[in-house]
Order: C-alpha cells, then sequence, then structure tokens
C-alpha cells in the first residue's frame, strides 16, 4: 500500500511499468504504476515507486486535442517492444493547477508506454510543432 | 571543456561512433552536422532542458495541490475514440 495524490493504492507486481532510461529531470525514477482517477475520467496518475513523492498527473491527449499528431522513431518503439504507436498507450503530462484554465499539457513530450511489456519512455519530439504548455481546457 | 578550432568541412570524432561536421559558418551561427548511432539521443540542449523543467513544475503541481484528484473529476472532458 502507498500513499498517492489519489489515495491509497495497492502496488502489484503486474501494474509496474519500466522507464528505462528515467525521464529528463528525474533520471534516477524507473518504475511506476498508472492509478486511475476514475471510471469515466481520462486522467491518471503516473506515479513512481522508487520515489513515492514524485507522480504526475497524464491524459490520454486524444480526450483534448483532437488534432495531435506523435512521431515516434523506430529506435524508440524497439526500445519499448512495441510494431506501431497504435500499439502503445500514449499519455501527455499536465501542470495541474487549482484554476482549470491554467492545467497545460506538455505535447512536445508525450509519454509512450507498451502496456503489454510495461515499459515506457517519454518522447521529446524535436520538431516545432508542440510546446511543453498548452492549455487543456481551450 | 576541451575547446577546438575547426574550419568549414572539418570533422571532429567523438569515440568510436560520433562525428560532428561543420557545414556551415555564419557571422552568428554555425551549422553543425551530426553522424551517431541511431540509438544515441540528439537534442538541442534548451529543447531537452524545457522538457525537465515542465516535468519538474508538473511534479511540483500534484505535490503541491491537496484536492488534485477531486479537481481533475470536476473538469468537463469530451473523450471522443
Amino acid at each position: 500500500m502507498i500513499k498517492t495524490p489519489f489515495g491509497e493504492v495497492q502496488v502489484t507486481e503486474d501494474g509496474v511499468m519500466d522507464f528505462p532510461q528515467g525521464i529528463p529531470g528525474f533520471s534516477d525514477q524507473h518504475k511506476f504504476i498508472l492509478v486511475p482517477s476514475g471510471e469515466e475520467s481520462p486522467f491518471l496518475l503516473l506515479q513512481s515507486l522508487d520515489d513515492v513523492n514524485i507522480s504526475f498527473v497524464v491524459v490520454n491527449p486524444r480526450s483534448f486535442f483532437q488534432d495531435y499528431e506523435v512521431k515516434v522513431s523506430q529506435e524508440d518503439l524497439q526500445l519499448l517492444e512495441l510494431e506501431s504507436l497504435e500499439d502503445g498507450l500514449l499519455l501527455v503530462i499536465l501542470v495541474v493547477a487549482s484554476d482549470p484554465k491554467q492545467i497545460t499539457a506538455n505535447l512536445q513530450a508525450p509519454v509512450l508506454v507498451n502496456p503489454k511489456k510495461r515499459k515506457a519512455k517519454q518522447i521529446i519530439m524535436n520538431d516545432a510543432k508542440y510546446t511543453t504548455k498548452h492549455r487543456l481546457l481551450a | 571543456m576541451l575547446v577546438l578550432t575547426r574550419r568549414l568541412n572539418e570533422r571532429i570524432k567523438i569515440g568510436q561512433d560520433i562525428e560532428i561536421v561543420i557545414t556551415e559558418i555564419k557571422p552568428d551561427s554555425v551549422k553543425i552536422g551530426i553522424v551517431a548511432p541511431k540509438h544515441v539521443e540528439i537534442f538541442r540542449s534548451e529543447v531537452y532542458e524545457a522538457i525537465e523543467q515542465a516535468n519538474l513544475a508538473a511534479a511540483r503541481g500534484t505535490e503541491s495541490l491537496n484536492n488534485v484528484k477531486e479537481l481533475l473529476l470536476r473538469l468537463p472532458t469530451n473523450i471522443k475514440d
């Protein structure tokens, strides 16, 4: 049982995902779980198990950014053991704020997960199409 | 830091697999070509730093709000799958 911003959560081994390279700014965090916020809600908590004080609110970008396009290299797909982007679970990290209008999504660096192999990586897109701060609610 | 002087089209080799080429020189910028194995990730430093800062801000935001789940569940969503 661990305490998270989404409440107490039971960790099961088959729910643990590996970020082999950590994520930028947190390169020593490798083991994470995804905690749902509710059955009907697209928001999840990406909770570190290496340091339980570290967690990120993530969301399926399709819920808010319909035209969002992600480019992933063959090397990243191979690292995650994914055959294609469509086989993965795509999430974007939010900066949450008490004022919903101030909530932003990082569309420049989405998180790609292989749910079957439980491997994940934050993908940094080099093209300038997206930034780290897109307002979630237009 | 190692500092080397290079002219146009001259190269620098880093280890076995990485090579840097000066492909264009202008008064206030240089164009650099990088040959590296595919698994070596190459970013403009400010891009990588912006991602680091965004992740730090995201973690801080989650930690500092004490009702984050309730806040999220109140947000309007328009899920289109």
